[in-house]
């Protein structure tokens, strides 16, 4: 393998949840005309996901860290690699076997305001997964659907209401609900916060935080805010043009990142009271 | 102080007298919507009241001018051709309305079909409608009219096919959206069956984009129904249909009995303009949201 290395390697190694090996994507544009596009998203990924962890990926806009996230529940097909979901090399599976692992892996999309159907009742959305994946019913399904609302602090009385009808922040709860209703062994976050305001933003990273911990849930939270994954994650892997290029426990990352574009990253956090940078002084240099 | 008053208040007027004008129902809404309804009464009231079926015959009552005793005269064969024009109006609206509603189920399917299929069925779903688009409306519906035995369901059926083409590439187009959004992804993601997919998360969500036309269709599909029974191709007699009683009343014309084609012209017309002025309504009702 010739991936980045794994500072944290041999702390202590449960079987991973998520297995990803040398997994790229490829897009391709333009056809029988003229010249082919080609453009390289994620380029031969390696890393593993352990049960109870929070995973962070950062990069900046463009560096693959969401066409990674979507390839991981097989919602884009990778081009080359496999990805190991509990033991199971899901990257190529298709039909009745992949709609079974697909249950346990679940997404919470960034726009919150597209992410649900808005013609489907918030009943009916946390309804569907439960009756089709859990079979679910009558009293069961009431009781499971009140559970999953309050655990992400929405009343009861959400139920019978519309999408249009909620903030971003409590559609975001919705989403959030929908995820935890298959009882996911792992949750893929892509931006789950940059849609929103920064108050609301911080009562989101709150319910994450405390949800993991109340149901020991296994994260991979994409973001390019530093700020809110050092709240969220344990182990960080940064991503910059496709490639994976490090990845580091999240206290080693703020000490010491071993590259230097994970350390113009760290360092690109603003912070109240620390100087901005002598840009005049730059220049003359 | 009096003179800081006056631009206020001038300003002020205006912007209160606009509010209520925004709220106002359309006034083509309104219209089309009562003519609708005149019809409806129309066509439960007059038969009862007059005591006549559309086809009685009163002998010795042939081709009477309108007077106090029949309001629209008599045709050729002594029928009152008020309860006749009345009783048309069921036809005309369950045919036209029954075939717009079948040609946007029709194409609401074979557009999500086609939104969602591999590409090659795709290709031929909209090469089909094309096809179909390609003929103006009236003569493909009159030579499918034709080439089988002329009855409403043969009506109904010709009038579908020839007015889905716009509801499968609409649903195909909204489909082809809807798709992409994330909650597609996360329906997906949910390991939802494809199928269940489309008709149960993407298809409800593209319907609206269809349903603009469906009035506009209706008054078209009138239009075909009228001019197909006109030529022989749809309603049969005895029975009342405007295109027939028109057919019926068109050889006296010239002859001076004007009033057997009159009337059920101005009931074609008058139904036309009532979808026309219901879709306009809606336009402008969409327009203001």
């Amino acid at each position: 393998m010739t991936g980045p290395v794994d500072r944290d390697e041999g702390v202590r190694r449960p079987i991973p949840v998520l297995e990803v090996r040398g997994v790229s994507k490829v897009f391709r544009s333009g056809g029988s005309f003229g010249a082919q596009h080609m453009v390289t998203a994620v380029k031969d990924a390696s890393f593993e996901i352990r049960p109870g962890e929070a995973f962070g990926l950062i990069g900046e806009s463009g560096s693959g860290k969401s066409t990674l996230g979507r390839l991981l529940l097989r919602l884009e097909e990778p081009t080359a690699g496999q990805i190991m979901f509990m033991g199971t090399d899901i990257a190529h599976l298709t039909g009745v076997q992949l709609r079974r692992l697909r249950a346990g892996m679940q997404m919470v999309f960034q726009d919150p305001f597209n992410a649900l159907n808005p013609s489907m009742t918030v009943r009916r959305a946390l309804a569907e997964p439960l009756k089709i994946h859990r079979k679910l019913r009558g009293a069961a399904l009431d009781a499971e659907i009140a559970r999953l609302l309050d655990i992400v602090g929405l009343s009861a009385s959400a139920q019978g209401r519309l999408p249009r009808e909620f903030s971003g922040g409590q559609r975001q709860r919705i989403c959030l609900a929908r995820a935890l209703a298959l009882q996911p062994k792992l949750i893929v976050l892509d931006e789950p916060t940059s849609a929103l305001d920064v108050s609301v933003q911080a009562q989101i990273i709150n319910l994450l935080v405390d949800l993991k911990q109340q149901l020991n849930l296994t994260y991979i939270f994409i973001s390019h805010d530093l700020s809110v994954i050092g709240q969220v994650c344990d182990r960080i892997g940064v991503m910059r043009r496709g490639e994976l290029l490090e990845i580091t426990s999240r206290d080693q990352f703020i000490v010491n990142p071993e590259t230097e574009y994970a350390r113009s990253l760290r360092d690109a956090v603003p912070e109240i009271g620390r100087p901005l940078p002598d840009f005049a002084a730059e220049k003359a240099a | 102080m009096t003179t800081l008053d006056q631009p206020l208040a001038t300003l002020a007027a205006p912007a209160a007298r606009s509010k209520p004008a925004r709220k106002r129902w359309p006034l083509s809404l309104t219209v089309g919507v009562a003519i609708l309804i005149a019809w409806v009464l129309f066509t439960i009231l007059v038969p009862p009241l007059i005591g006549r079926s559309a086809t009685d015959v009163v002998y010795g009552s042939k081709l009477l001018p309108p007077s106090p005793l029949s309001w629209f005269g008599t045709d050729a064969l002594g029928r009152d051709l008020l309860v006749r024009t009345a009783v048309a109006f069921r036809y005309d609206i369950l045919v036209a309305m029954t075939s717009v509603l079948a040609a946007a189920a029709m194409g609401l399917v074979l557009g999500a079909i086609a939104g969602t299929a591999p590409e090659w069925i795709d290709n031929l779903l909209m090469g089909i409608t094309d096809v179909i688009s390609a003929f103006p409306n009236f003569v493909l519906a009159l030579a499918m009219a034709a080439a089988f035995s002329p009855s409403p369901t043969t009506l109904v059926l010709s009038i579908a096919i020839v007015f889905m083409p716009y509801y499968a590439r609409t649903t195909r187009a909204a489909i082809l959206t809807e798709k992409n959004k994330p909650y597609a992804d996360a329906a997906r993601a949910m390991g939802l069956h494809p199928i269940r997919i489309v008709f149960l998360h993407l298809l409800p969500n593209s319907v609206p984009y269809t349903m603009t036309l469906i009035a506009t269709d209706v008054s078209g599909a009138i239009m075909v129904t009228a001019g197909l029974s006109f030529l022989g191709f749809g309603v049969q007699p005895p029975d009342a249909e405007w295109g027939l009683m028109i057919s019926e009343g068109n050889s006296f014309i010239i002859s001076g009995e004007w009033w057997v084609s009159f009337f059920p012209g101005v009931a074609v017309m008058s139904l036309i303009s009532a979808f026309l002025l219901i879709d306009l309504g809606i336009r402008k009702i969409q327009q203001k949201f």
